[in-house]
């Protein structure tokens, strides 16, 4: 049973038979939908197309505490913050899905990062495919697709009347052991449905970008003046890192005082002055052009470098909430155009 | 699991005022609270650790003391942001943090039979010194020491008993410089660059490692070049401002490597292939 079939006024019940000790899915919030931990099922939306924010939260919080410190009779004592919860996020979009993979080589690479792969390991995805991509997106040109289930446990699909549920994963299978009765094998007219659903959904994004021989170009143009030039209207204010999904970057910062307190890891952004200022006043990075530059060359060259992939995946947040219209398609279009 | 952002709790064991001012030079001697941290925590000359206060937070300073100086680690800090004022706060017997080791180290065994030239300004002398530790217990696996370090009075020469000691003892010629001319300084005034210019030290079977302030660390480089050393023969290590100390943070990047996991040690042939992502 690897592709079934979900009424639509089901959903709450299938929710609710997957049984999660957490469960992270898009509800209406302040005009928008986000991604919230959901006490009530009800409030679960699948009606708006464009979320916000992705759900990286899930795995990597804006804020999040490393550990506890006491100091008691002289004794200082250090506690590890708890290990996460079994969580399951549904209703992510198939680009967000592959930035987890992408936030996987990082966190999981030389180092591992106990924090963040615990997370991910009690971390179910099941995938809602977009039937309406935004004027925004560009997943195609970096290897996804509007009904992409890579990095997917589940990928559910709006087929109409119903949802089509792909069953990906031998964990997606255990966790469906209490939904049997709502769920029915899909026919083969339903598969073919959803196969019209992604070529149709596929066939809604307009924009594109070649990026052959992007990664080799950037470092040798790393001197031009375009960087000055691109960077000429942006404010640094870090809205594209904040809302980008494979944006990784943090702080770690104490609280409390030297008797009591935490120490937590908090996102931080490049697009920042503070961010790669020495103590000594000393900034490496002082100006917003080598900051721009930086964020570009971290995502097509550094990336691609270190850990084989691009670190974007086309969602177009970043173009969408720039408050000066910088747009990454643009950015790599000129970059292009760079006579060497 | 290994938890990387846990750190050892040690005790500040001595302090030794080096230098003094606005921004004094304290070298701290830690020893782990923990001794089994030592069958886990193997120090190599060049490594830096994540030093830090519970509650106000942690730097990462290079480790001065050698790998050969067993049962402790030092730090040379100079009191200059947050972390490092509130370290110049301690008293002996108080508690610090101790996270690491991390990043490279200098290829001290493949050095062997060489003579070894250390160059070195204001605080960068502190990277140079577990070198200099670590050929000095050792001494008959090199052929020479020569150490030129240069600060801007002879008042911020850290390090300086002790590198007096080594110019009677184990043959080590050692060049002191200060930028200006002062009352009571018989050596060489000027810059480090130029002081080494002035030296000439032979390229011949010679490894170079220098460490100060950016702008010297250039200018001495173009001056082993003009005295005829190779690539392969020059050696620095760098800083950046840092958090993690395993390459996840993002800050210490110099182009697609990380000071912290692939550095801090860089030799020259790979160095001039970086992009110019530093001051």
């Amino acid at each position: 049973m690897d592709t079934v079939i979900l009424k639509k006024e089901n959903l709450i019940g299938f929710l609710k038979s997957l049984n999660a000790a957490r469960l992270i899915a898009p509800a209406a919030k302040k005009g928008t939908t986000s991604f919230e931990v959901i006490d009530d099922l009800s409030s679960v939306t699948l009606d708006l197309n464009d979320y916000m924010a992705s759900p990286k939260k899930a795995v990597f919080p804006q804020t999040e505490t490393l550990f506890a410190f006491k100091k008691q009779n002289g004794n200082l004592t250090i506690a590890p913050a708890d290990r996460a919860q079994a969580t399951v996020v549904f209703g992510i979009r198939p680009c967000d899905a592959r930035s987890f993979q992408i936030l996987d080589s990082l966190f999981r690479g030389d180092f591992n990062d106990p924090y963040y792969t615990n997370r991910r390991e009690q971390t179910l995805l099941i995938g809602l495919a977009c039937k309406e991509p935004t004027n925004r997106c560009f997943c195609p040109s970096l290897g996804g697709s509007p009904s992409s289930a890579e990095g997917l446990d589940m990928l559910v699909t709006d087929i109409g009347d119903a949802y089509c549920i792909n069953v990906l994963t031998d964990r997606a299978r255990s966790a469906l052991s209490q939904s049997a009765p709502l769920l029915a094998e899909a026919t083969k007219e339903q598969r073919a449905q959803k196969e019209q659903a992604d070529k149709e959904s596929l066939a809604k994004i307009r924009r594109h970008v070649d990026l052959q021989g992007m990664h080799e170009k950037l470092p040798r143009i790393f001197e031009h003046e375009i960087w000055m030039e691109l960077a000429n209207k942006c404010l640094g204010c870090g809205i594209c890192t904040y809302y980008c999904p494979t944006c990784h970057c943090f702080d770690i910062q104490d609280e409390g005082d030297t008797s009591e307190g935490r120490r937590i890891r908090v996102w931080d952004a490049c697009m920042f002055e503070e961010f790669t200022r020495h103590a000594s006043g000393v900034n490496p990075r002082p100006s917003r052009a080598e900051r721009l530059r930086n964020r570009v060359m971290h995502k097509f060259t550094y990336y691609p470098l270190n850990l084989g992939t691009i670190a974007c995946v086309g969602c177009g947040r970043c173009i969408e909430l720039c408050p000066v219209n910088e747009d990454i398609i643009e950015i790599l279009e000129k970059v292009k155009a760079v006579h060497e | 699991m290994n938890n990387p952002y846990i750190p050892y709790l040690a005790m500040v064991k001595d302090i030794r005022p080096e230098t003094a001012g606005e921004r004094p030079i304290n070298t701290y001697t830690l020893v782990f609270k923990d001794e089994s941290v030592w069958d886990v925590f193997k120090n190599r000359p060049g490594q830096c650790a994540m030093v830090g206060l519970l509650g106000v937070g942690e730097s990462m300073i290079s480790i001065c003391s050698s790998p050969t100086q067993k049962g402790y680690l030092q730090f040379s800090i100079m009191k200059m942001g947050k972390v490092t004022s509130a370290i110049h706060e301690l008293e002996a017997g108080d508690t610090m943090t101790i996270r690491g080791p991390y990043g490279n180290s200098f290829p001290v065994d493949d050095w062997k039979g060489k003579k070894i030239l250390t160059i070195g300004g204001g605080i960068g002398q502190a990277p140079l010194r577990p070198i200099i530790n670590y050929v000095l217990d050792n001494r008959k696996d090199y052929q020479s020491l020569q150490l030129i370090y240069g600060a801007r009075t002879a008042a911020d020469l850290v390090f300086l008993k002790e590198l007096q000691e080594l110019q009677q003892a184990n043959g080590a010629q050692v060049n002191f410089s200060v930028d200006r001319p002062e009352d009571g300084w018989n050596g060489y005034v000027g810059f480090v660059p130029a002081y080494l210019m002035d030296l000439k030290p032979s390229p011949e079977n010679t490894i170079a490692i220098t460490c100060g302030p950016p702008i010297m660390i250039r200018y001495v480089i173009e001056n082993l070049l003009k005295l005829g050393f190779k690539d392969e023969q020059m050696y620095t290590t760098l800083e950046n401002r840092m958090k993690c100390g395993i390459g996840k943070c993002g800050k210490c990047n110099v182009g697609n490597l990380y000071v912290c996991k692939d550095g801090p040690v860089f030799c020259y042939t790979r160095l001039k292939t970086l992009p110019p992502d530093m001051e």
